[in-house]
């Protein structure tokens, strides 16, 4: 066993820039949402106080970060036009730096550095997307473009002062890399993952595969958000905003919750080398568990018992008995509904006989979504060097409906005191739960004495089980296979204008919800469908062991018409400023256009994001294991095949549905990727491809034909045949082209190694043996 | 009216708002779990099912199933012809 130690840390929270300062507003029990008044990201724009009204936001409140003061090599950077470009990079930079004041990183060390991010959390993102989506859409309606998408881009600038002049910067896998830049060695492996608000803890789960397989020897975990108004908007529209100015978590005065920004990183290396760098231990990760709900609730529902398997498998991990949990740091956001889904989850997964205190910081920090995990952590780690647990603030009781009476569960309104004590270890938990039903819990101690995990080997073979893919015109898997071997598509690149609705029977969910998601959450169900068609259902022998793992890179299609809308207003004030006389009628049927764009009654945030891909296909087939998505910008599949890989040879799971899917191939999108694609010799095209990898024992045990085998990195010698991930044939299926790198290898046969089509992107690839 | 017939017309209500297929919407089919019906669009419906039947408001909880719909309205008809 190997005990994994926390050794740095570093926060960014509206009014605290240091975990010193953190501790101080969890004492002091001030709330970053009562002093809101700045509103730098532009919420007063799109607010509406009464609910009823469309595309609007009910509440303005939220914590936005504007008083940062940054680390001083970062003030530094600053202070010469250095820093990197973006409010989250910024943010991920200053608690990078941080941690790593007290992180020992020797020359020859493997660093990792994994990140909860999702590209609708970034201000800086969305405002990029805005601007170009406008200046192309206003350029289509002129027949000689020329000077149009300029003058658009001007108009809009003081309306989306965020958006800056080079887009790709702010996507998620330049995000990491640009907050890392010149900090971490450049052999870092760095991937984005998006499980919506579980994210950073998210983070965690794989820092630990890393280290309990050997792939690294220290791991930076970090997480960060803005709150963007479009997003605010959606929340609003689905009732989740709170109706005043507060955040109740578990409180029978709650209403909803109200958003922050911030960001968070931990250093993670196991005690080992903790102990031999002489770094301080600030805490031990005893265990940690995940889960996806499965089937039950719909999409945007918890449902307890996906939580409560996750606190259960945390504490299985750690070896912990649930009655030794002095401490669990909740979730709750300050829904009514959910706050009582997690407490029913905690009920259960409790020990009835011992007092265990629960406490909530969302009331005091808001809700930092992608963030919140790691903050959560953070929070732990501070309790146990000041040996206190701080009280919840703004919390009278709970509901009667949680027959909390009933339980041994507390919720202190007073610091409690958490002393050291020799005899015995301090233990808490840490509830993360994202939308989809995305949960992670980890057990945190301050003794190695408690849990650990296995060491397994990180560089043994996985096997391909099944693979299907989804593509337009419904090729058979021979036909892709045959394509594949001889390079060339007979398949058009996209689906066109609108998305052929898969059978409601086949999908289980009615056409008025389907027609109302991103075609790529569609599209992954249907690369699975064929898979279960072609090689059966492969997963049914283990679907509470099943994980998904998606890689997608870009802005989802729905996305763009949806945030378009919501902000219309705003656009047609800002174009009102484009006098050139040339260019008036475009931008006149431009803004008729968007008027014209309205909004379906079955619309919702569950089928706009990207995190969203994951975890709808675990509903779908009733999938409990964790789900993410995973952004590492073209190779993100080749991502999401080594977190997968990491997992099953962890043994956490028994089988990965892992993938990579493109649904949008629109000229917006276009616009804001890098440099491979602004040369139209590229396509962008839509595809979903979904590969089962299996640890050959267990496909062996189970009967199920081993079609390829996997493994990590790559040797020089090992075989002559390489395919490399990206663009090919003219063609890129973006976060799906890592996929489909994998399936050229297994057409050809033999042995290939797949190369990254980033060269610097660790690990550095994956060997294809059929 | 008996069930079958207050199935039938659950069943009509159901799929045209849905837009599903009559055969998928068995009265034993989880409206939630199975047919992926979240509860917003569970309460329009009930609110549709009562104005159909003129009956008063059948109770948001413990009705997951069409055939459990069907139930609570006939159990709502015996208690409005007794009054």
């Amino acid at each position: 066993m190997t005990a994994v130690a926390v050794v740095g840390m570093g926060v960014a929270l509206p009014g605290a820039s240091t975990p010193d300062e953190l501790w101080d507003l969890l004492r002091s029990g001030r709330s970053v949402l009562s002093a809101a008044d700045a509103d730098p990201a532009g919420l007063a724009g799109l607010h509406d106080p009464d609910p009823a009204v469309a595309d609007r936001s009910y509440n303005r409140v939220y914590g936005p970060l504007s008083d940062l003061r940054p680390h001083p090599r970062l003030r530094a950077e600053t202070d010469v036009g250095d820093a990197p470009p973006g409010l989250t990079t910024y943010w991920l930079r200053h608690c990078l730096l941080q941690a790593l004041d007290t992180t020992t990183v020797a020359d020859r060390d493997r660093c990792a550095f994994a990140i909860g991010y999702g590209v609708s959390g970034s201000i800086n993102a969305e405002q990029a997307f805005l601007v170009e989506a406008v200046a192309q859409g206003v350029g289509a309606y002129d027949a000689d473009a020329g000077q149009i998408p300029d003058l658009v881009r001007r108009a809009l600038a003081g309306t989306y002062p965020f958006a800056g002049p080079e887009p790709h910067v702010f996507l998620p896998h330049e995000v990491g890399r640009r907050a890392a830049a010149g900090l971490l060695p450049p052999q870092t492996e760095i991937v984005t993952i998006d499980t919506a608000c579980s994210a950073s803890l998210y983070a965690v789960q794989a820092a630990i595969s890393a280290l309990s397989t050997g792939t690294a020897d220290v791991v930076f975990c970090g997480g960060a958000c803005n709150v963007t108004p479009s997003e605010y908007v959606m929340l609003s529209q689905v009732g989740l905003v709170s109706a005043n100015d507060q955040l109740r978590s578990f409180d029978v005065a709650g209403t909803g919750s109200l958003w922050s920004e911030g960001a968070a990183v931990v250093a993670l290396k196991t005690l080992d080398r903790a102990v031999a760098d002489g770094d301080e231990v600030l805490g031990v990760i005893a265990g940690l568990g995940t889960s996806s709900d499965g089937r039950g609730r719909e999409v945007l529902a918890p449902d307890s018992r996906g939580q409560a398997l996750a606190i259960r498998r945390s504490l299985e991990s750690a070896g912990v008995a649930a009655g030794s949990v002095d401490w669990i740091l909740a979730h709750a956001i300050g829904v009514p509904a959910g706050d009582a889904v997690e407490f029913a989850a905690l009920r259960e997964a409790a020990d009835s006989a011992t007092d265990c205190l629960v406490t909530v910081n969302k009331p005091q920090f808001g809700h930092t979504s992608w963030a919140s995990g790691l903050l959560s952590l953070v929070h732990v780690l501070l309790a146990l060097r000041n040996e206190t647990v701080p009280a919840q603030r703004r919390f009278t009781r709970t509901p009667e409906s949680y027959r909390q009476e009933a339980t041994r569960l507390r919720i202190p309104v007073t610091d409690a005191p958490w002393p050291r004590t020799a005899d015995r270890p301090r233990i808490a938990g840490v509830n993360s739960f994202g939308f989809g039903g995305t949960n992670v819990h980890a057990v945190v101690t301050d003794t190695p004495r408690v849990g650990g995990f296995a060491r397994r080997s990180g560089t043994g073979e996985i096997a391909v089980v099944g693979w299907g893919a989804h593509l337009p015109g419904a090729p058979t898997a021979t036909e892709v296979l045959d394509q594949l071997r001889r390079a060339e598509w007979h398949v058009p690149p996209g689906f066109g204008e609108s998305y052929p609705l898969p059978d409601p029977v086949q999908l289980r969910m009615p056409p008025i919800a389907a027609r109302n998601l991103d075609r790529t959450q569609l599209m992954l169900i249907q690369s699975m469908l064929q898979l279960a068609g072609e090689h059966g259902e492969v997963w049914a022998p283990f679907t509470d062991t099943t994980g998904v793992f998606v890689g997608h890179h870009g802005v989802p299609g729905a996305f763009g018409p949806v945030v378009l809308r919501i902000n219309r207003d705003l656009i047609a004030g800002a174009l009102a400023g484009v006098t050139d006389a040339t260019a008036a009628p475009a931008v006149d049927r431009f803004l008729k256009s968007l008027q014209a764009l309205a909004a379906d009654p079955d619309e919702t945030v569950g089928g706009l994001l990207p995190n969203f891909i994951a975890s709808r296909a675990t509903k779908r087939f009733d999938l409990r294991g964790m789900a993410m998505v995973v952004d590492q910008g073209i190779d993100s599949a080749l991502g999401a095949v080594h977190l997968a890989m990491r997992a099953l040879h962890t043994r956490e799971l028994d089988m990965a549905l892992v993938g990579g899917v493109n649904g949008n191939s629109g000229p917006e999108l276009r616009a804001i990727l890098g440099a491979p694609f602004r040369s139209p010799a590229v396509d962008l095209a839509e595809g979903a491809f979904t590969l089962a990898l299996a640890r050959p024992d267990t496909a062996a045990e189970h009967g199920l034909p081993i079609l390829a085998r996997l493994r990590a990195g790559q040797d020089p010698h090992d075989g002559p045949a390489t395919v490399r991930c990206g663009p090919s044939a003219g063609r890129s299926y973006l976060g799906g082209d890592g996929a489909l790198a994998i399936l050229s290898a297994v057409a050809t046969g033999g042995t290939v190694r797949v190369e990254p089509y980033d060269p610097a992107i660790q690990p550095a690839g994956i060997l294809v043996r059929v | 009216m008996d069930k079958a017939d207050v199935l039938a017309e659950l069943r009509t209500i159901y799929a045209e708002a849905l837009e599903y297929p009559k055969e998928v919407l068995t009265p034993d089919a989880h409206l939630e779990a199975e047919l992926g019906i979240d509860s917003l669009k569970q309460t329009e419906l009930l609110n549709r099912v009562t104005e159909h039947f003129g009956m008063e408001r059948v109770p948001d909880d413990g009705v997951e199933t069409l055939d459990r719909i069907a139930t609570a309205v006939l159990a709502s008809a015996r208690r409005t012809g007794s009054k």
